[in-house]
């Protein structure tokens, strides 16, 4: 069991490493504030180490049967001067120390901004299905949790880090410097301290990360709980949950208190070995005073101050570890999200698509997802002002297909031209600009009406805005909005219905007055009303575009130049409704199965 | 202050703790103390008049008293984590058991991720501030009192120098924590801020991309981002200034001691050991002075912290079950509405009038109405998702209000349009309300759902999880495991809103004849917008801005000539057409 948890331990601290420096990388654009903060710390630390070496000459100069003197000048004037030297150290001291978290802060700063902005970047190209299977809620955490946690490294860990040591380096350098056998007899305990620290390591890692799976598995439930109370209540079991919750609390209980176990278990034990120093030191000091003679008592309590300040930087190791364990574990899943390659990227090369008029040709497409292909071969020409309707059961590659002209995805064989120009040689900005897509669930930002409508033309003028919101019919609703088009639509705010929402995505892209069309027909049913509304603004929006349409109301396969019947990823049949309804083919069949329910109520 | 008071109730049970911890504290606090003073010793009487065995003893009684106070200070470190973490556990369970029982009302105007943020950010913030707050404040104050005390005795002039700099460091630690709050609010609204954008642009991925908005989406991000470096920046320098100065202000008081302290020492009114104890009780200062600022920060986070925490305790359950309720498990399933209101408490606006009929057990009813006509209102009052506002909801005669509200809801079977399945298997979820329910009653279960052939069909069957993190499925998936669900749980009263919306019509029509038999036994409501799944129903009520316009059977509604009548003949218009057109 232990040798399983030191084998994990050890892969950890290779990959740690490795994380790390690839962290460390993402710094070094900063490198001139991080030195100008290296030094304040040195300042800082050098200050600092002034005080007791200066208290412990005052001590000499008050104390001693010897005359001590400091630049020249002894007595009360003397005192007068390390009282200056003091005032200068402590000044100096604040300054540096203030300089040194300011800029610490700004290094911290300027790389969360550096990553957070990277990664909003980088999300503008990864692929829908990545987003898709990892959840909006996962993905957002570690934009603003994960790049936080590595602010507080820089900010507060490793800044502190840095400047322990160096603290130690120098109050090391300082003691064996003024006196090496008090220094020895300083220093008797850090193997003691060295071997314990080991052994803490060595637990703690796997407390912590004990800790750290176990509120994840909180939030988990938490999160899931809250989004599915109504489940819960309706299906009355309330009693369950909160029994399945206690586990996962009395989970985290458990592994928080055995971390705080062991976190305060390092305060103690290093207070100990001090306090064991300290005596030790004034013990053999003292008797080695007496002998010798080779030292002052100024001397000896200044080291005893040493003795406190050389532990001090132990002492906060227990909340540093954390601090850093969980940048790593952050930083992990922040590389991991950039390194998730996009499906699709503007090649070098690239031409800027010039206006097009509409045809749009699929040549021999084979395209799949995972290795496994859902489309083979695919041959089709589309002519400019076409409506294209695609029809077929559920998995036989009508949506892919509409996909692949937006170019979500890039084909595996075979090309798909618009006017003539591949859709891989031209800049994805270009292509998309002149494309519409209608996608079945209607999207709404949180913002107001006007801003939804316009998305895709932003310095659309306001008449523009309304002829198009007149065009699809939704004018009239949106007038009766308690403030028309300035309503802000969001979550819980105005209520609009799954039909005005679809007439508002219609008039988005109506606005943007695109040549191309892609329509994912919504198939959650709307009343009678709005859904005649949205089959007139759906016929409005298409009326002289190139169109491709997933087809799931009558109306529009009826209404369709051409219909595409696929079947297992192929074009098996295609034509105009009539002529396909007159073959005893695939899409007679679907028209019973999917269009046709209005036989028995014609009958009655 | 009321706040506060109810925050340190949570101490209550754990008394014992709180005392044992204290204990430790004063005497490990003590034996601080007594540190400098042995090595006062060691060299007043030691090392001056050269007395080996005194500066023996005094090295002795350093190490025992050192190893003491390491004991002591793991008690007491470990008796206050232990009690804060207790005290987290004990909100988290508080809360989750009162946000279970809260109504529909409530989180109809509650935010998911705020709700997260009260059980998680919050109840951490009132973690850390009993992990703190107890130990430091007595810690803080009774080092400040103990050495001010033991400073003052040895020499009063000393110590009244070399204190005077602590008034000035309260002064800076009141600036700061009123300026602080303010600026860190800021931070924190910009945090906010960035995060809607960051939301918005994940959930609308598709149509950022397809208006081919990506960068303009990234420059408005970088504005936002902008804006949140500038303001932690600003933050950040007070916060640095403030900590520089808390660190030096106790370096300060030490030039004082020097410089007056060593006159003393040359006048003859102080020894250089006292000069030394001085020195070390000082730097002693330095910790408790940094923690009091901690403290005062923690508290204040405790106190907004714990505001928003109660604000959810407080709110009380609209919908319980009243005492001496009847169970509900026997129930026939006869429904009656008598002059039936109903008003959102949200909005004020009522969306239900004196709606009033009954079903006789094992009916089919069926509403229909455009969007908004109140259908999916009136029956979530059955099983007491919300409570009429006037009148009264039956069952077998007797009013909703008067079961028992468990055994209620397990005997109704309620259906929405918007499915949540949890990460669980789907073995699990469809035996949600059934945990003992036997593998073949879920299959049979998700047959009549039709759900069966595609749950075979995926990589793992029923064992696949699905969800967030698991495999995503279709709408019209997940409503036939949403259905399944309720299948199972064998309900006396079955209520389908819009249950199959997102199925396409031949599955649709395949789980309607699945669904036949079983409704047979049972009372059912639907709602549906095709007058096709409709029109078998015995009863039809057909709803208009929550009044029922029209009712009757199929037949009877044509007849009419009425809402119903015209919008039916509109839909059989529009199929027949095609109809005629395709022969």
């Amino acid at each position: 069991m232990l040798q399983h948890g030191e084998l994990v331990g050890t892969i950890e601290q290779r990959f740690d490493r490795r994380v790390l420096r690839r962290l460390v990388r993402r710094v070094l654009p900063h490198r001139t504030a991080l030195i100008a903060t290296g030094l304040l710390m040195l300042l800082s630390a050098l200050a600092d180490l002034a005080i007791p070496y200066l208290f412990g000459r005052a001590i000499d100069m008050v104390g001693s049967e010897t005359d001590h003197s400091i630049f020249g000048v002894s007595g009360q004037r003397a005192l007068d001067v390390v009282a200056l030297a003091l005032l200068i150290a402590v000044g100096l001291r604040f300054g540096a120390t203030a300089g040194q978290l300011y800029l610490a802060q700004v290094v911290g700063q300027r790389l969360v901004f550096d990553l957070r902005s990277r990664l909003f970047t980088h999300l503008q190209r990864i692929g829908l299905r990545y987003l898709d299977r990892r959840g909006v809620g996962s993905v957002m955490s570690r934009v603003q949790n994960d790049v936080s946690v590595i602010n507080e490294l820089f900010s507060d860990g490793l800044v502190g880090v840095l400047s322990d040591l160096l603290t130690l380096v120098g109050i090391v350098t300082v003691m064996v410097l003024t006196n090496w056998r008090l220094a020895a007899v300083s220093f008797a305990a850090v193997p003691i301290v060295v071997g314990g620290m080991v052994w803490w390591r060595r637990h703690a890692v796997e407390a912590y990360r004990a800790t750290r799976l176990a509120i994840a598995r909180l939030n988990g439930h938490l999160a899931e709980s809250i989004n599915g109370i109504r489940v819960i209540q309706t299906f009355a079991q309330e009693e369950r949950q909160l029994q399945r919750f206690e586990q996962v609390n009395r989970g985290y209980l458990d592994a928080s208190l055995r971390a705080a176990r062991l976190s305060s278990l390092l305060f103690p034990s290093v207070q100990a070995v001090e306090a064991v120093t300290t005596s030790l030191l004034i013990g053999v000091g003292g008797w080695l005073l007496l002998g010798t003679q080779a030292f002052t008592v100024g001397e000896l309590v200044t080291f005893a101050a040493y003795v406190s300040r050389f532990y001090e930087p132990i002492r906060t190791l227990s909340m540093r570890y954390d601090t850093l364990q969980a940048a790593t574990t952050a930083a992990e899943r922040i590389f991991e999200l950039e390194d998730v390659r996009p499906e699709v990227e503007d090649r070098p090369g690239t031409i800027e698509l010039p206006p097009v008029r509409g045809e749009v040709v699929y040549d021999h497409v084979t395209f799949g997802y995972d290795q496994v292909p859902v489309l083979h071969d695919i041959t089709v020409r589309i002519e400019p002002g076409e409506t294209v309707a695609l029809v077929g059961e559920t998995g036989a590659g009508k949506s892919t297909m509409a996909a692949l002209l937006a170019r979500y995805y890039d084909v595996w064989a075979g090309a798909i031209r618009v006017d003539g120009y591949d859709l891989r040689d031209v800049t994805l900005r270009s292509l998309r600009s002149q494309l519409g897509v209608v996608p079945q669930d209607p999207f709404l930002f949180a913002s107001t009406v006007r801003d939804n409508i316009a998305y895709g033309r932003p310095e659309a003028e306001e008449h523009d805005i309304v002829e198009v919101a007149r065009a699809v019919g939704i004018h009239e609703a949106i007038m009766q909005l308690p403030r028309g088009y300035d309503t802000p639509v969001h979550e819980r705010g105005v209520r609009l219905s799954v039909g005005q929402r679809q007439l508002i995505t219609i008039a988005r892209v109506l606005l943007a007055d695109p040549r191309i069309v892609i329509l994912d027909e919504a198939t959650a049913h709307i009343d009678t009303e709005t859904e005649q509304l949205v089959q007139r603004a759906i016929k409005r929006l298409l009326s002289g575009r190139t169109a491709i349409v997933i087809a799931h109301r009558l109306s529009t396969v009826r209404d369709a130049t051409r219909i595409l019947v696929l079947h297992q990823g192929r074009i098996v049949e295609a034509g105009r409704h009539d002529e396909l309804l007159a073959r005893e083919g695939h899409y007679r069949r679907l028209y019973r199965l999917q269009f046709q329910a209005a036989d028995k109520l014609a009958a009655d | 202050m009321r706040v506060l008071w109810r925050i340190l109730l949570y101490l209550k049970p754990y008394r014992r703790t709180l005392i044992s911890g204290y204990a430790a504290l004063l005497l490990s606090l003590a034996a601080q103390l007594a540190m400098p003073r042995l090595v006062e010793l060691a060299i007043d009487g030691g090392i001056v008049p050269r007395r080996v065995e005194v500066i023996l003893a005094a090295a002795g009684a350093l190490v025992l008293v050192g190893l003491a106070q390491a004991l002591l200070t793991f008690a007491r470190s470990y008796s206050f984590q232990a009690l804060a973490e207790n005290i987290a556990y004990q909100l988290r369970h508080e809360l989750y058991r009162h946000l279970e029982r809260l109504s529909f009302s409530y989180f109809d105007k509650a935010y998911t991720g705020q709700l997260m943020a009260r059980a998680t950010e919050d109840v951490n913030a009132i973690r850390r501030f009993f992990w703190v707050v107890p130990r430091t404040s007595v810690q803080s104050l009774g080092t400040l009192a103990a050495v001010s005390v033991m400073l003052i005795v040895m020499n009063w002039r000393l110590a009244a120098f070399s204190l005077s700099v602590l008034p000035l460091l309260a002064l800076a630690t009141v600036h700061f924590s009123r300026r602080a709050r303010h600026l860190f609010l800021q931070v924190q609204q910009q945090f906010g801020i960035m995060t809607t954008v960051l939301q918005e642009n994940l959930a609308g991925a598709r149509v950022v991309r397809a208006f081919a908005r990506e960068d303009a989406e990234s420059a408005r991000f970088d504005v936002e981002l902008r804006t949140l470096q500038q303001r932690s920046l600003t933050a950040a320098r007070w916060s640095a200034l403030y900590t520089a100065f808390v660190t030096t202000v106790g370096a300060a008081s030490l030039i004082l001691v020097v410089w007056y302290g060593g006159r003393e020492v040359l006048a003859g009114h102080l020894t250089i050991g006292q000069l030394t104890a001085f020195y070390f009780l000082l730097v002693l200062t330095a910790q408790p002075v940094r923690m009091l600022g901690w403290m005062v920060s923690s508290t204040a986070r405790a106190i907004a912290s714990g505001q928003r925490i109660f604000e959810v305790l407080d709110q009380s359950p609209e919908i319980s079950s009243p005492p001496g309720a009847l169970d509900a498990s026997g129930i026939r399933g006869a429904v009656e509405f008598r002059s039936v209101s109903f008003t959102y408490p949200e909005s004020g606006i009522a969306s239900l009038y004196d709606i009033s009929f009954t079903a006789e057990p094992g009916q089919r009813i069926a509403l229909f109405g455009p969007t908004g006509s109140g259908k999916s209102t009136l029956v979530a009052l059955l099983p007491r998702f919300y409570d009429a506002s006037a009148g009264a909801v039956l069952i077998d005669g007797v009013d909703v209000r008067a079961y028992e509200l468990k055994s209620l809801r397990q005997r109704i079977g309620f259906v929405a349009q918007d499915t949540l399945l949890f990460s669980v298997t789907i073995w699990e979820n469809i035996a949600f309300g059934r945990p003992d329910a036997t593998q073949s009653e879920i299959i049979e279960a998700a047959k009549v759902a039709r759900a069966h052939e595609f749950i075979t069909e995926l990589p793992r069957g029923y064992d696949t999880v699905v969800g967030e993190r698991g495999v995503s499925l279709s709408g019209g998936q997940k409503q036939r495991i949403a259905i399944a669900r309720t299948l199972l749980m064998d309900p006396r009263i079955l209520i389908l809103d819009e249950a199959t919306s997102s199925v396409d019509a031949e599955t649709e029509h395949a789980i309607q004849e699945a669904l036949h038999a079983l409704l047979e036994r049972r009372t059912s409501f639907i709602i549906a917008h095709r007058i096709r799944t409709l029109q078998s129903a015995d009863l039809i009520l057909v709803l208009d801005q929550g009044r029922i316009v029209e009712r009757g059977t199929h037949q009877e509604l044509l007849a009419l000539g009425g809402l119903y009548a015209r919008q039916y003949a509109r839909q059989v218009q529009e199929r027949t057409r095609l109809h005629t057109a395709a022969d």
